[in-house]
């Protein structure tokens, strides 16, 4: 299987990528400034020494041009030194050229117009050549044209590029990983939370403990809330599932005492214990089963509406009851739904319809009403009706699930485990219709799903 | 009458093939959907047990692909988990009752009973017509409140042809319905039920219920309360 990958790779690859991105963009442009400056503190060099060959030049008034044997500046007198100059005339023949030439191939040089002055890289030539044209007047109204070229090598300038690219690049790094210390540093104390989540689940697993610690990051408590919420719901599942097999065990105890203490000799009184026995573990385990499968309150849950359930249910029964002319209404304003797991809804209202259409005479009404704190569902018949004290009885079943369960028994015994499961209530009335009246109260807020603290008495 | 059994349990399915036969019922059983399936779709079954824990094909699927290809006689469905869930789309797939595991075998009988009836369009299991009364649960005859001594193969013709009152049925349809496949289909054991049916139901030759229409079958008149 491809695991994705892990947060602290993504934000790995992520800090990585924007750090070179980010320094190496920086280092660029700060190289190509550097260049720059570089490059104009080489012209203004050249410039000013130009300046200085032009102070020591000297033409006589017949055009004879005279310099100094040895010019100031040491490495004009050495050769290949580095640093050139030449004077030419305006057919460009030479007319001077410093000691330091003797022995060089120089670059060729350009005539200049009077008055300009070009600077060349060393990109086309190999030398910086700064170049200017002078018009030399040697007397009143008469002038020589002159051009200077001073010749400079790369090599100091490189040097410099050199240097400061070592010196640039080497901060860059340690900067970087400065900050991707940083950024590792902050990413773990970030990511901290999350690591005490799955080590506090590690030990919910393992036992050690029953609920997630409360106390996370902000951003975290919508998860850990729902995760208590979940482990709760599934503690109770679980204690629930444990009971109903406690319970079925137990109730299955005394009939099976029944069958293994009949007298065997009559044949008889035999058949019609195990026959009752056998009918009575029938029910016993039909009820344990419908009550452990019972989903119950959830988090997460979301609202099931009641009508089409109401519906499916009543086309289901009227096949099942064809032979008789059931009449059956739903009253239901607007339907926003309530916080009930479908099938435990149809739990519900599949044993309380069952039930109005079996013991009817012709008329059932479904009434659904949302009030702000609760819902109630009413499922009403004009069949006999139950009495007080059998009601009473019926609702009590769900723990004497044992006993022999007649008519409506069985059914509402579940039903009413169920409806408490989702802390809703049952209670059983006489209806206008004549017969029973089956009242459920959810403590739920419509459709919102919220579960509100539920009272009887509101 | 002819039933088609889909049950995978052995056990459940020999000993309810055997309750079924000694009814008088002719039984087509299989353990698996797919049989079921080309059974349910081939034969002229009558009514329908279902397991709808089937499997392969589902008992669920095979109701709805029944229905799919019009064949609609009446389906009892065999839930074990007897949630409601189930039982709601179980009969919403187009069965007509449901039975919850386990069940008396009776029970199962009573509720095979009433869906052939309500299938037939009649209300109760007593079915009028005219002076003979037939009740389909306690399988008796009577005409005018006298109890008429059938055989079993006697009462199925008679069933048949009460359910199917007014109706022309042919000779080969009711041998279908009342024998099971491999019985050897000899035209003439009708012509004699028939006869023995008109001599028991109407010794005087009053009413005549029985028609004969020549070269097609025989019809149960529908007759008048007198």
């Amino acid at each position: 299987m491809n695991h994705p990958l892990s947060i602290n790779q993504r934000s790995l690859i992520a800090i990585i990528l924007s750090l070179v991105c980010f320094l190496g963009t920086a280092g660029w442009l700060l190289d190509k400034a550097f260049r720059d400056s570089a490059l104009q503190g080489e012209q203004q060099r050249l410039e000013s020494i130009l300046y200085g060959l032009l102070a020591v030049t000297d033409i006589s008034p017949e055009g004879k041009l005279s310099l100094p044997n040895f010019l100031a500046d040491e490495r004009f007198n050495r050769p290949n030194s580095g640093l050139y100059a030449t004077i030419n005339n305006e057919h460009s023949e030479l007319l001077w050229q410093s000691r330091s030439v003797l022995g060089q191939a120089l670059p060729r040089l350009y005539q200049q117009a009077t008055g300009k002055r070009t600077f060349q890289y060393p990109t086309t030539s190999g030398y910086f050549i700064y170049s200017a044209g002078i018009a030399w007047e040697v007397e009143a109204s008469q002038a020589i044209k002159l051009d200077f070229h001073i010749i400079s090598s790369p090599d100091f300038y490189e040097l410099q590029i050199t240097q400061f690219r070592k010196s640039l690049w080497g901060w860059f790094i340690a900067l970087a990983l400065i900050l991707l210390a940083v950024q590792i540093a902050v990413l773990k104390w970030s990511l901290s939370p999350l690591q005490q989540v799955s080590r506090d689940l590690h030990d919910v697993e393992s036992g050690n403990k029953q609920q997630l610690s409360s106390d996370y990051p902000v951003e975290l408590t919508g998860l850990t809330d729902n995760l208590n919420n979940l482990l709760h719901n599934r503690e109770q599942q679980l204690s629930r599932y444990r009971n109903s097999l406690d319970d079925l065990a137990h109730s299955l105890k005394t009939p099976l005492a029944v069958l293994r203490g009949m007298d065997l000799r009559n044949t008889e009184t035999s058949k019609t214990i195990t026959a009752e026995q056998v009918e009575r573990m029938t029910r016993i385990i039909d009820y344990h089963l419908q009550r452990a499968a019972t989903v119950g309150q959830a988090p997460l849950m979301g609202a099931t509406l009641v009508k089409p359930v109401v519906k499916r249910l009543m086309n289901s029964l009227s096949k099942v009851y064809a032979d008789k002319k059931v009449h059956c209404d739903i009253a239901v304003e607007n339907d926003p739904g309530i916080a009930v797991d479908e099938n435990d809804l149809m739990e519900l209202l599949g044993n309380l319809l069952d039930n109005a259409y079996k013991w009817c005479s012709g008329e059932i009404l479904v009434s659904v009403s949302y009030a702000a704190e609760h819902t109630v569902i009413q499922v009403e018949d004009d069949g006999p009706g139950i009495h007080v004290e059998q009601s009473n009885e019926v609702l009590l079943r769900g723990k004497r699930a044992d006993q022999s369960v007649d008519g409506q028994g069985i059914g509402l015994a579940l039903v009413s485990e169920v409806a408490h499961a989702y802390h809703g209530n049952i209670e059983i009335s006489r209806s206008s219709l004549g017969g029973a009246c089956i009242t459920l109260t959810f403590p739920y807020k419509g459709h919102t799903g919220k579960i509100l603290p539920y009272s009887p008495d509101t | 009458m002819r039933i088609l059994l889909l049950e995978d349990e052995a056990l459940l399915r020999n000993r309810l093939q055997e309750q079924l036969q000694q009814e008088g019922y002719i039984v087509d059983a299989s353990d698996n959907g797919e049989e079921g399936l080309y059974l349910g779709n081939e034969y002229p079954i009558d009514a329908g047990i279902i397991d709808i824990g089937l499997p392969g094909i589902s008992g669920l699927e095979v109701i709805q692909l029944l229905r799919k290809n019009n064949r609609n006689f009446p389906i009892l469905i065999l839930t074990a988990r007897g949630r409601w869930q189930e039982k709601v789309e179980g009969l919403e797939a187009g069965a007509d009752d449901y039975l919850t595991k386990p069940f008396e075998v009776q029970e199962l009988l009573a509720r095979l009973r009433a869906i052939l009836r309500r299938s037939s369009g009649h209300a109760t299991s007593i079915i009028n017509n005219g002076p003979i009364m037939l009740d389909t649960s306690t399988q008796t005859v009577t005409i005018e409140k006298q109890l008429v001594e059938l055989t079993s193969y006697e009462y199925k013709v008679l069933e048949y042809m009460t359910l199917h009152m007014g109706k022309v049925i042919s000779k080969s349809e009711l041998t279908d319905h009342i024998y099971a496949q491999d019985h050897d289909r000899d035209s003439n054991v009708i012509e004699v039920f028939i006869k023995r049916l008109r001599n028991k139901l109407d010794p005087d030759q009053n009413i005549q219920p029985i028609e004969t229409l020549r070269g097609r079958g025989y019809r149960l008149k529908v007759l008048q309360k007198d």
